[in-house]
């Protein structure tokens, strides 16, 4: 087990990679990488330098970023959530339920529908202390299945409700919404995990959660949170997608768990806990929407597409696992 | 108000050994999933007069082949604490990719393969071995970079999951493949011996009990439980933990080409879409049959037991005539509590466990 950043760098007091998270070369490496992608694509392939594109993709990686983000501090400890886009959907539709109070009553509920579920996870998996896996690959199919029962399958259009998709569609300040969102959430849980007690509590519960129990930790009541976290940014993520296409159906949400598992993972996140930071999960987001805009726009078409996803995934971490990660990697071994 | 850790475990410990002692009384470790089998099996015949009449007791065994094949493969990886993801995309892509390698092949030789654009008509033996071949290699493709790559097995077969699918469908073109006109091919998933059993629910049960035969008597037994029950420690007694998970990975794979194989060979069609989501039902499979996801536990019988009781109770649901979305709350539910019931009998073997995990 690598030595953890934070008692290495005791002697400093405020350092910047210790506030993020991060250490500067990891941060380096995926900032890079966006240029990287951004840049030559950009020259290699047309349109991807127009403003109306940019905001397009910034806007559709900031919905997926924010479910990520949820994902990462699952991660950070130790567990994973694959019901995130069961929760999404479910949120939605009970959502979708009292669309007749308007639009903010809509919003409300939705969120409170996801943090709910998230904690019912964070339940299972903290107190309960099942496999995080299994509970949510559990629940990923009774969220699924119980949005498809109240919705009995059909889609609830928003047509009429133009406050409701200002979420998904509308700007502020010139920027799109989901992105002024995105990055709001990502710097609230930033200064969480960097200030807070309950900060450290994650990290430590992620990198050995014996330890932290032994220490006085509340390992069972961080997991619920966390979960809880990850619910609640499923269903905020929800209505900002569900903009985009004016409706709201029981499906919407499927697979976003996987995408936002490769999107913490590609940002640095480790899937044993205790490794990650919100700021590589941001720039991943970034990383991934660029990189999927990149290809469509080049006209490999959806298969190859779906095709190359993969084999980035892979390769990345490959890399990431061997290349960046190298040290961690020796002493564990 | 908090109890000290050490009261609360030794309160647990108590708890669970008396639990856990109840049970190895009543029907040693495969309880749970026999009786949860016994209890489906009345439940159908009880609900349903249909349920018990041949035809659709041979309608479930060759549901049980399919799934439980592919829950072998994914107990045998999750033995060794890792995770197959890429199952489901694979049961596409063997077939998919073997039609498209058959027809490359003898299109060299002037044979043709594929009529009208998606009648396969010939290349019958060729197909079925690349199709195993094809499974095998992408298997092994997955082991290799889970253990020489040290990417995490999760990550890995996510990849595969998504390109392998991706692959199938760039291969097919998204048309699906009828095999309707390729004698023999409907042959495995069709025919019964002795006029009764489905020969690929015969080959299931086969593949099951060489299983149970060879990690009870032979070395690989011990090699595979000690790999995934404590990797660091198996390392040091001398095993070759990742040579284990490579092999574990390409016998995955070539369960996932043979449920394939079971699976077309009864549509008598391929195409790009199916299968999806089975790699999850796989998981649920091993979950039932007491496998963890910890590693080090569970066993091939359990799994088969499973496979049946899964097959069993999607049969009751889709004859009862319960919409979709109701059947997978019901398979959720089933997953979640059987890990429970699992967990609570796991604490009671390990009464030195600390406080938490």
């Amino acid at each position: 087990m690598e030595v953890p950043e934070t008692t290495r760098t005791t002697a400093r007091a405020w350092s910047l990679s210790r506030a993020l998270g991060m250490n500067g070369r990891s941060l380096l490496i995926l900032l890079g990488l966006l240029g990287l992608v951004f840049v030559v694509g950009g020259i290699l392939v047309p349109h991807v330098f127009q403003v109306s594109n940019i905001q397009n993709v910034l806007r559709s990686s900031s919905i997926v970023g924010l479910v990520a983000i949820g994902m990462t501090l699952v991660l950070l400890t130790g567990e994973i959530d694959i019901s995130v886009g069961s929760i999404m959907s479910l949120s939605l539709v009970v959502g979708g339920l009292v669309l007749d109070h308007g639009a903010g009553v809509a919003l409300a509920v939705t969120a409170a529908c996801g943090l709910g579920l998230g904690v019912l996870n964070g339940l299972a998996v903290g107190y309960a202390r099942l496999n995080s896996l299994i509970v949510t690959l559990g629940t990923l199919a009774i969220f699924g299945g119980v949005a498809a029962a109240v919705s009995r399958g059909q889609a609830v259009y928003l047509y009429e409700l133009p406050a409701y998709t200002w979420t998904g569609k509308g700007a502020l300040f010139g920027l799109p919404f989901p992105l002024v969102v995105f990055l709001i959430v990502a710097v609230v849980c930033t200064l969480v995990l960097a200030l807070t007690r309950l900060g450290r509590h994650i990290y430590h519960t992620g990198a050995n959660p014996v330890a932290a129990y032994y220490s006085g930790i509340n390992v069972a009541r961080t997991k619920v949170i966390v979960f809880a976290g990850s619910g609640l940014f499923a269903a905020l993520a929800g209505p900002l997608f569900a903009s985009q296409t004016d409706r709201v159906t029981p499906t919407q949400g499927v697979g976003f768990e996987l995408t936002a598992i490769a999107i913490a993972v590609l940002g640095g996140a480790a899937l044993d806990g205790g490794r990650g930071a919100i700021v590589g999960t941001v720039l991943a987001a970034f990383i991934y929407g660029f990189l999927l805009n990149v290809l469509a726009l080049s006209g490999v078409g959806t298969y190859m597409e779906q095709v190359l996803k993969g084999c980035l995934l892979i390769v990345v971490v490959l890399l990431f696992q061997n290349v960046v990660h190298r040290r961690a990697q020796v002493a564990k071994a | 108000m908090m109890a000290t850790p050490v009261a609360t475990e030794r309160v647990n410990e108590r708890r669970a050994r008396r639990l856990a002692a109840v049970q190895r009384a009543v029907l040693g470790s495969n309880a749970l999933v026999i009786a949860l089998l016994v209890v489906a099996f009345c439940a159908g015949s009880l609900l349903s007069p249909t349920f018990l009449e041949v035809s659709n007791l041979q309608n479930i065994m060759r549901n049980v082949a399919i799934l439980g094949v592919l829950a072998l493969g994914q107990t045998l990886v999750m033995l060794l604490r890792e995770i197959d993801l890429s199952m489901g995309s694979l049961m596409a892509f063997g077939p998919i990719a073997a039609i498209a390698l058959t027809e490359f092949v003898l299109g060299r030789f002037g044979t043709e393969v594929v009529q009208g654009g998606n009648y396969v008509v010939s290349g019958l033996v060729l197909i079925t071995v690349l199709t195993i071949v094809v499974s095998g290699l992408a298997g092994l493709l997955s082991g290799l970079l889970t253990v020489r790559g040290m990417v995490p097995s999760l990550i890995v077969t996510l990849g595969m999951l998504y390109a392998l699918r991706g692959a199938s469908y760039v291969l097919s073109d998204g048309v699906p493949l009828y095999l309707t006109d390729l004698e023999g091919f409907s042959w495995l998933g069709t025919t019964e011996v002795l006029s009764y059993f489905p020969v690929t629910f015969l080959i299931f049960l086969g593949m099951g009990l060489l299983a149970i035969l060879i990690l009870r008597y032979t070395k690989v037994g011990p090699a595979i439980y000690a790999t995934g029950g404590n990797e660091k420690a198996a390392i040091y007694s001398g095993l070759n933990t990742g040579k284990w998970k490579i092999i574990a990975f390409v016998l995955a794979g070539l369960c996932s080409g043979i449920a394939a194989l079971f699976y077309s060979s009864r549509l008598e069609s391929v195409e790009a879409a199916q299968a999806g989501g089975y790699e999850l039902t796989a998981i649920a499979i091993a979950v039932i049959g007491g496998t963890t996801l910890a590693g080090g536990r569970g066993t091939v019988a359990g799994t088969m037991v499973a496979s049946a009781v899964l097959a069993v109770v999607m049969n009751i649901m889709t004859l009862e005539g319960l919409m979709i979305w109701y059947q997978t709350i019901i398979i959720g539910a089933i997953i979640i509590l059987a890990a429970f019931i699992y967990m609570r009998t796991l604490r009671a073997g390990r009464s030195t466990s600390p406080g938490y995990v």
